[in-house]
């Protein structure tokens, strides 16, 4: 008896040690098999869909890489533990060589610190021998993304004038009216969804627009800072007389908020604003009560299709630029980027050396023109589109819904690749081509926030505290406890609360950036 | 033939009327639990549009198995569900022996440094060294991107040791002063005397192991690589929170191409739930079996 246990003992220790052994040697084997002169690319992203794609049998990816004659290597961590993932990898020196970077992880303090001490390749004085890339991401786009004036990595290019309102078309249809073009018009509009029964049930069940103001991005996106720039506000910051103003404290500011407040107290929008959440404000406009919703442009895929499932006869359509009569429309326009990806300096599975980083950037310019775009747009011919009718088709997958392309990349070639805003398609629908034509629209007539790549600490320190101070006066204001006089006491204490600083430093930053190159 | 005399002790109508009461609230309280499981099930079966307004309470009105149809067309939910299977298994195993020989050997008084191991003990339960210097260590040890880094950091629970170190000083000398009389060594005594008394501890302790492997994502999206080796967690909660708009970065939301709609979120919640609780009335038999004592008399 005795023996047996002492063996079995001895056996189980056994296993445990040469477990962890064979699993270390994979490692191993695997740097071993590169060897090979190509350029290997070592990419870290995050995965927004629910399936990571198989890289060893991934058509794509295979194609790219016999293309170019490299090897792919993308590590796939769920977008929700990324930035958790990013500052424990940055402290054990684990990143490798080229890794996505969004809006959180840029903030984190980890990363600024890395960032500041030499971690990343600053890629101003290569740009200018890789043309293509220059000119794909656009000189407004490199000029928003530097940090204390150098560049960090390749911004992840976005839509510029993506805030709008998608409206309900075939409520506009129903009534007999046009799309508003101008204050009034809207106003006339919302009166209309409110009171005159658009969806013809005879039931007393709609109102005009729907809003929620929880949560610091949401004035962005929920209507506040669209009307406020189409009525002449600074798109959250301008440089004016030497300094820099906020756009809660200009007059037009106010006027955007006495614009909604009216409609508030005519019930044209929901009473439960500051409440609800952002997914209760789509999901109402999902479920049909209302005729209008603020929030980016490109969203009216998905609330199309939420809507037609609920209501199968509606139609959205993208609103209009609003504007005042006789003038031209200003349009919010957003960084125009979301994040950069970025070239590893430290650890060990950096890009040691600087011919290393200049062959990558290469690889990137060639990844910019037409040939390898229209790859990335539509893929391998035969496996993830065909040509009919001399216009080229995505293939679907049959299991999952989406296009072969998407299960193939997980949609997320904008995450590590040089990708446009937008693709126009050849099979488009007529939505989206109205979508993109109307973004081309409003990138005439952008409104840029000057406080883009500048730096303030007391910013950094004190921003949920001077956002919510400002987003409390809003609601106030528009539910009325407060007047205009309460709002501009209200816009003080925010000065005093630590504002006067924040405008102190984005104004030094300012003159130092950005005045040089005007 | 006597009739039968009615000898029960008649409860008074107070006692009655209290009874009653109680069997109402315990009722309500426990239909309140069982009301969101429901709905849950019956959401991951209708189609959308009833989610989206609500038609339905607790039993679906339209029957939609897209969703699973979803699920199920690719094979890396299975094979995470797997993952997860497996990890729980070893992982409770591993656990529970370890847990069980540490404190049997801790129980016994006569164990030298005794006081030290169980300050040792007790103190990491009060500190734990963060999250980057364990990904350190861990990744010291080669563990990152191996299975080994899910099981081996958090094995031994320090509160459930305790716990069954005290059940097991519970248990009365004499048992085992007569099982070494007749000539047990340690492990005989430990296998054959103490496991089976404390029996429903090993069982409940296990369950909490069970659970705490079956539920961990962290740990997989931290230290494992791989998306092959991550378990159903991890895509449980990318589906129901990218369903649910619980975006990172606000301003991410251009990025996400593709949002789950909210029924596939719901049957992804009852695919990855099922399996745990099929696990728990298996384990409950376990846990109403009372410890045998007084089994020495005299």
């Amino acid at each position: 008896m005795r023996k047996t246990t002492k063996k079995g003992l001895a056996a189980l220790l056994a296993l445990t040690v040469v477990l962890c052994g064979g699993c270390a040697s994979k490692e191993q084997n695997a740097k071993e098999a590169e060897g090979d002169s190509s350029v290997r690319l070592t990419i870290m992203q995050e995965l927004f869909s629910d399936q990571a794609p198989d890289m060893e049998n991934n058509a794509w990816y295979n194609a790219l890489e016999e293309k170019m004659g490299i090897e792919i290597e993308i590590n796939y961590v769920p977008t929700l533990s990324y930035e958790e993932k990013v500052t424990t990898l940055i402290a054990s020196k684990g990143l490798p060589k080229i890794f996505s970077a969004n809006g959180n992880v840029l903030m984190n303090n980890n990363m600024i610190q890395a960032m500041d001490g030499g971690g990343f390749w600053t890629l101003d004085d290569y740009l200018k021998d890789y043309p293509n890339l220059y000119n794909f991401i656009g000189e407004q786009t490199w000029e928003n993304c530097k940090r204390n004036g150098k560049i960090y990595g390749i911004p992840k290019t976005r839509i510029l004038g993506r805030c709008g309102y998608v409206i309900r078309q075939d409520w506009l249809d129903n009534l007999g009216l046009d799309m508003p073009e101008t204050f009034e018009e809207f106003k006339e509009v919302m009166r209309a969804f409110t009171e005159d029964d658009p969806d013809g049930n005879g039931v007393d069940d709609t109102y005009g627009f729907v809003s929620s103001y929880q949560g610091p991005y949401n004035r962005e996106w929920n209507g506040l800072e669209f009307l406020a720039v189409a009525m002449g506000a600074p798109n959250e910051w301008r440089y004016e007389n030497g300094e820099m103003v906020p756009d809660f404290a200009t007059d037009q500011w106010l006027t955007m908020l006495t614009y909604i407040k009216d409609m508030y107290d005519s019930g044209y929008m929901n009473k439960d604003f500051a409440e609800i959440t952002a997914n209760d404000r789509t999901s109402a406009f999902d479920q049909g009560k209302c005729g209008v919703i603020f929030c980016t442009t490109d969203d009216i895929s998905t609330r199309s299709a939420n809507l037609t499932q609920v209501v199968p006869e509606a139609v959205c359509a993208v609103g209009s630029a609003l504007h005042f009569e006789g003038e031209e429309p200003k349009c919010v326009s957003t960084k125009g980027f979301n994040g950069l990806v970025m070239f590893n300096r430290f650890g060990d599975g950096a890009i040691q050396t600087e011919e290393e980083l200049k062959e990558i950037l290469g690889i990137y310019d060639s990844l910019c023109t037409q040939e390898y775009q229209d790859f990335m747009a539509y893929g391998v011919k035969g496996v993830h589109y065909e040509v009919q009718d001399e216009k080229r088709v995505m293939i679907m997958d049959q299991g999952t819904g989406k296009t072969q392309l998407s299960v193939d990349t997980a949609d997320g070639l904008n995450q590590s690749f040089p990708y446009p805003p937008y693709f126009r398609k050849d099979d488009d629908s007529q939505m989206l081509t109205d979508l993109y034509d109307s973004i081309e629209y409003r990138n005439q007539h952008l409104v840029t926030n000057d406080s883009i790549g500048l730096q303030s600490d007391t910013y950094d320190e004190l921003s949920s505290e001077l956002d919510n101070m400002m987003m409390d006066a809003d609601v106030k204001y528009i539910m009325g406890s407060i007047d205009a006089d309460g709002y501009r006491k209200c816009v003080d204490q925010w000065r005093e609360r630590g504002g006067a600083d924040v405008i102190k430093e984005y104004t030094e930053q300012y003159a130092e950036y950005k005045l040089n190159e005007q | 033939m006597a009739a039968k005399k009615n000898n029960k002790i008649k409860a008074s109508v107070g006692s009655r009327v209290f009874d009653l009461v109680n069997l109402l609230v315990l009722l309500t309280v426990a239909s309140a639990c069982l009301v969101p499981f429901l709905f849950v099930i019956a959401a991951s079966v209708s189609p959308l549009s009833d989610i989206l307004t609500r038609k339905f309470f607790i039993y679906p009105i339209h029957l939609d198995f897209s969703t699973y149809k979803y699920l199920f067309s690719s094979v890396s939910l299975i094979k995470s569900m797997g993952v997860s299977g497996f990890v729980t298994l070893v992982g409770t195993v591993l656990s529970m022996v370890l847990t069980l020989m540490t404190a049997y050997a801790l129980s016994k008084d006569h164990l030298k440094g005794r006081g030290f191991f169980n300050a040792l003990i007790v103190f990491t339960m009060m500190f734990s060294g963060g999250m980057i210097p364990t990904y350190l260590v861990v990744n010291g040890l080669k563990m990152t991107d191996t299975l080994w880094a899910l099981w081996l950091p958090g094995c031994i629970s320090a509160y459930n040791t305790i716990l069954i170190r005290s059940s097991i000083s519970a248990l009365p000398k004499e048992l085992e002063e007569a099982a070494v009389v007749d000539g047990c060594n340690y492990f005989q005594s430990f296998r054959r005397i103490v496991l089976p008394l404390i029996k429903p501890a090993v069982a409940t302790f296990s369950l909490f192991y069970a659970v705490g492997y079956w539920n961990d994502y962290f740990d997989a999206v931290l230290y494992v690589n791989n998306s092959e080796l991550w378990p159903i967690q991890v895509w449980l909660r990318q589906i129901v929170l990218l369903s649910s708009g619980g975006f990172s970065d606000a301003s991410a939301v251009s990025d996400i191409g593709y949002i789950p709609p909210q029924n596939v979120s719901y049957a992804v919640i009852v695919f990855a739930t099922l399996p745990i609780l099929l696990v728990y009335p298996f384990v409950q038999k376990c846990f109403s079996k009372g410890m045998m004592l007084g089994s020495v008399k005299g």
